[in-house]
């Protein structure tokens, strides 16, 4: 007995033969991931999202006129991209106007909520049942609850089997965890939680797995002992190497996955060619979580951002770029220190200088160096108000630009720059302010699941 | 295919296929090295190049809370470390972490 399954992401779609092949498939769902924490804070915090409507709707489209044409569910996670529930919402409006468009109703919805209810969070942080992941360490306190801007749970496998069990043709679900989406219904059905969660979190990624690694529908076979996958465009295959490689990707550990109800453990797994464009994966181990848990995502105000840039190729400046900046930079700090008083404290400059060996330091590991060729200046103010950064960086900026070397004489010196204006504001910026787990008596405790039917 | 029939000093980036870094969520970075084979994999893993002391060395962050993990299947080694600062914070300069293997290209392997 097996069950089988296609896989892609939202936004980055699939290849016109892999649908023409899908339809010929003996299906038990379809499944889409269609989010991201990778992207930054912002997606979460505001309405952006990571793929515009035009590509979103555009996958929609075709998977879900595929579903409705085979009669399988539609299951989808992270909806909108971050765990908004206004995502979930803008899935579920797209998918009415489709099905109205391309005459596919009636069927049945389920929309899953994630942001959390701050007072039912603050109970559990009350009750000491929040615990701090690994990572970078921070605090989290009501206080942070507080001045969230959103918080959102990132849910297992049972808020999706719930709303299958309520009888949803389609899915539409707020933060999940990737292999969620893909573990429901092989879980629902019998299948062993070590096999289900491992072909979950091998499918999570779609044609990311193969070679070339491409954006399709990834076939999912799954059985009692392990599972199959290939990618469905005939361009491209799995082989034992690239599915191994991939599970390296953006995991912390490939051998121990983490998920809300238990790890699955890949110390032993063994990956094969079962033929010349497809992989079988068995021996993975699932341990049950002693306590479910459920990882929280959450954002908050950071402050208003603006930025501005110059560069030079003036090589007398250049030759003394760590000296130069370093004087640029104090008297920076002094001018912003006399216009804008006690408040200066609150503003935070960053100065990142590109050509000059260190432009993508996150860890400060690089000293400035002498750049080759040009020096590239990006400045970004940070302040309580956007008029206060936008002071801090034009202050900085019109400094920047005419701060004349010891090199040369005189002090008409001027960079380069691209834009005008030349200081761009960039609104309130937020920043990931929660790195912690709750502990919950019940999988679907954090979530709410509302139904409609399509006509 | 392996590398290792060189029996000079090697950096890292002469022996690995691939060497990539990416955030694993926020507040997390890890770095992936793929390797030909086994062997090259096992000269790495052999000199002691890739240490949770010396990945804490050269990060500047505390040895505990490096992972060093070692993935046959794949002939890779994986580094993961806590980030800087978040994903997105202010004064961050990759967000998503994806340059932040260059440190460790250039490490030299002994044969």
């Amino acid at each position: 007995m097996t069950l089988e399954y296609l896989s892609f992401f939202v936004g980055a779609g699939f290849p016109d033969d892999s649908l023409a092949a899908a339809k010929s498939l003996d299906l038990a769902f379809i499944g889409a991931d269609a989010g991201t924490i990778d992207v930054g804070p912002y997606q979460l915090a505001g309405s952006g999202t990571i793929f515009s409507e035009a590509l979103c709707r555009h996958d929609l489209r075709r998977a879900l006129t595929a579903a409705r044409d085979m009669r399988v569910p539609l299951v989808i996670g992270s909806c909108g991209g971050s765990g908004r529930n206004e995502g979930v919402d803008w899935f579920a409006g797209m998918v009415r106007e489709i099905a109205r468009e391309s005459r596919l109703a009636p069927f049945r919805v389920a929309r899953i909520y994630s942001e959390i209810d701050r007072n039912y969070l603050c109970g559990k942080i009350r009750d000491g049942l929040l615990h701090p992941l690994s990572g970078l360490q921070l605090p989290y306190t009501e206080e942070h609850v507080a001045r969230s801007s959103r918080i959102t749970g990132v849910m297992g496998a049972e808020p999706f089997i719930a709303a299958l069990k309520g009888g949803a043709d389609v899915v539409l679900a707020g933060r999940a965890t990737d292999s969620a989406i893909f573990s429901a219904i092989p879980l629902a059905n019998g299948y062993p939680e070590s096999v289900a969660w491992h072909a979950a979190k091998v499918a999570e990624c779609g044609g990311a797995i193969g070679e070339p690694a491409r954006p399709d529908l990834l076939r999912v076979i799954v059985d009692h002992e392990g599972f199959v996958v290939s990618p469905l465009a005939a361009s491209s295959r799995c082989t034992p190497w690239s599915v191994a490689a991939h599970q390296l990707y953006e995991n912390a550990d490939p051998i121990h996955f983490v998920e809300p109800s238990g790890t699955i453990d890949t110390s032993k797994v063994a990956f094969t060619a079962a033929d010349a464009r497809s992989v079988r994966i068995s021996g993975a181990s699932f341990t049950p979580a002693r306590v479910y848990t459920v990882k929280l995502e959450g954002v908050e105000p950071a402050g208003y951002q603006s930025i501005a840039m110059a560069s030079y190729n003036d090589r007398v400046l250049l030759e003394e770029l760590p000296v130069w900046l370093k004087r640029t930079r104090a008297e920076i700090d002094a001018k912003v220190a006399r216009v804008f008083g006690a408040s200066a404290k609150d503003a935070t400059l960053t100065i990142r200088t590109y050509g000059a060996g260190n432009g993508s330091d996150l860890f400060g590991l690089e000293p400035l160096g002498i750049p080759k060729a040009d020096a590239f200046f990006l400045l970004d103010a940070v302040a309580p108000t956007q008029a206060m950064a936008s002071g801090v960086a034009t202050l900085a900026w019109h400094t920047l630009i005419h701060f004349p070397p010891s090199g040369w004489r005189g002090g008409v010196l001027t960079a380069a720059w691209p834009f005008n204006p030349p200081v761009m504001d960039r609104g309130l910026m937020h920043r990931f302010n929660v790195n912690h787990v709750i502990e919950v008596d019940d999988p679907l405790e954090p979530f709410r699941i509302d139904y409609e039917t399509v006509e | 295919m392996s590398k290792t029939t060189n029996a000079a000093t090697l950096r890292l980036r002469d022996l690995a296929v691939c060497i990539r870094s990416k955030n694993a969520g926020p507040f997390m970075l890890t770095i992936d090295l793929f390797f030909s084979g086994p062997e090259d994999c096992r000269r790495v893993i052999d000199a002691h190049v890739l240490t949770p002391e010396s990945i804490a060395a050269i990060y500047r962050v505390d040895a505990a809370t490096v992972k060093i993990i070692y993935v046959a299947q794949a002939n890779a080694l994986k580094v993961s470390l806590p980030r800087a600062r978040a994903a997105g914070d202010v004064g961050d300069c990759d967000v998503a972490g994806g340059q932040q293997f260059a440190p460790l290209m250039d490490l030299a392997v002994p044969a």
